[in-house]
């Protein structure tokens, strides 16, 4: 059911408080009406625009946006395309060194349809791998394996006892666009 | 329902897991006024209320790896919130009676009952927010000045907007209506009472 065009206005001011009688009148045979002013009422009321356009005091915000820690960023090493001169779009295998707390990591990247399977070896089982959020399953020996579906996907974290690290994808690790 | 906000958020919450600084402060800005709301419905001290809200952000931020659907933060940390609003006051809003007379049960039952019906609001709230954000440029202003917290006179809203102020009036009823649009689209008001008895008298 629609409100009837004429009383548009009217219904506004009947929802702020004000007087229109004649749409006020109307409203008992007229259900679009009643619904369309319903809605305005809710908007204008208590539980609407004024609820929801409090804001906390920016200190809070600030408060609370401090808690998330900077990650540290794993810094690139060395890695194999630097040998050859290839670029990464030419490339359908890599590997890439970090330095991760004064340990060394070596990532491989091997082409895997349009994306990329990566695997690689943290040096100690304490240690973390995430991959968006979740945590990736290390075998035995610390051994990870991620297969992602496109380059930019191709990062990922070290959650360590010194607090986490991030791994850049790989097009970023060896400054070249996605 | 409600698409594009989860899928910003689900977006943000993503970006947070891998360990971007910059999407937690946009989320934490998105969800903000949802933990501040559910402080001041619960009616907490100004003080009682920061700390919550600080506690609640500290649980998100322990959680972001928990929390799998979009859909579910903006309940979630409603929900969180009105726990440790709880946690803080030790009293319980809708109790009949001192908390001495009241079972375990009866305490955790209207724990829960209020905190469901308050993560259901907040749900809503932030839907309303996001098409307020979705309204954008002079609308949203417009409607915030005009139905906000504060209220504000046309002659202030004419000289904040530089608007005429015979403008102001036909201007908010386009915006009111572009608003009710957006938000009809996303199924806001399916809740609301629309019986006619309820409205006459209302
Ligand atoms: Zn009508």
């Amino acid at each position: 059911m629609r409100p009837c065009r004429r009383f548009e206005q009217a219904l506004i001011v009947l929802a702020e408080g004000g007087e229109a009688p004649e749409a006020a009148a109307h409203l008992d045979q007229c259900e679009g009406c009643t619904r369309r002013l319903a809605e305005y009422r809710h908007l204008l009321g208590e539980g609407g625009i004024a609820r929801v356009t409090q804001n906390a005091p920016a200190e809070w915000i600030a408060r609370a946006a401090a808690i998330f820690p900077e990650a540290r960023r794993a810094a690139v090493l060395r890695h194999s395309l630097s040998q050859v001169g290839a670029r990464l779009r030419d490339t359908d295998t890599l590997q890439i060194a970090y330095e991760v707390d004064g340990v060394v990591l070596r990532v491989q990247y091997a082409r895997l349809g349009t994306g990329w399977q990566i695997t690689g070896r943290v040096p100690d089982l304490s240690w973390t791998v995430q991959h968006r959020g979740a945590s990736v399953p290390l075998d035995p020996e610390g051994g990870f394996q991620i297969d992602v579906r496109e380059t930019a996907d191709t990062g990922f974290d070290l959650v360590l006892p010194s607090g986490r690290v991030a791994i850049p994808g790989v097009a970023e690790a060896l400054g070249e666009p996605v | 329902m409600w698409k594009d906000a989860d899928v910003e958020i689900e977006r943000l919450l993503t970006r947070c897991r891998a360990g971007d600084r910059d999407a937690w402060t946009k989320l934490v800005e998105r969800l903000q006024s949802t933990v501040f709301g559910v402080t001041r419905r619960l009616g907490l001290s100004e003080a009682d209320a920061a700390d919550v809200f600080q506690a609640t952000f500290i649980a998100l931020y322990r959680n972001l790896d928990r929390i799998d659907q979009a859909l579910t933060l903006p309940r979630w940390i409603a929900v969180t919130a009105t726990r440790e609003c709880y946690r803080v006051r030790r009293t319980y809003p809708e109790a009949t009676g001192s908390a001495d007379e009241r079972t375990l049960e009866d305490t955790i039952a209207v724990e829960q009952r209020s905190a469901e019906e308050i993560a259901i609001e907040s749900e809503r709230a932030l839907v309303l927010r996001e098409g307020l954000e979705q309204l954008g440029g002079r609308c949203r202003v417009l409607l915030t000045l005009l139905y906000g917290e504060v209220e504000t006179s046309y002659i202030e809203i004419g000289a904040k907007l530089g608007m005429p102020i015979g403008a102001i009036g036909p201007t908010r009823a386009r915006c009111l209506e572009k608003l009710r649009k957006i938000l009809e689209r996303e199924a806001y008001f399916r809740e609301v009472d629309v019986s006619p008895e309820r409205v006459r008298t209302s």
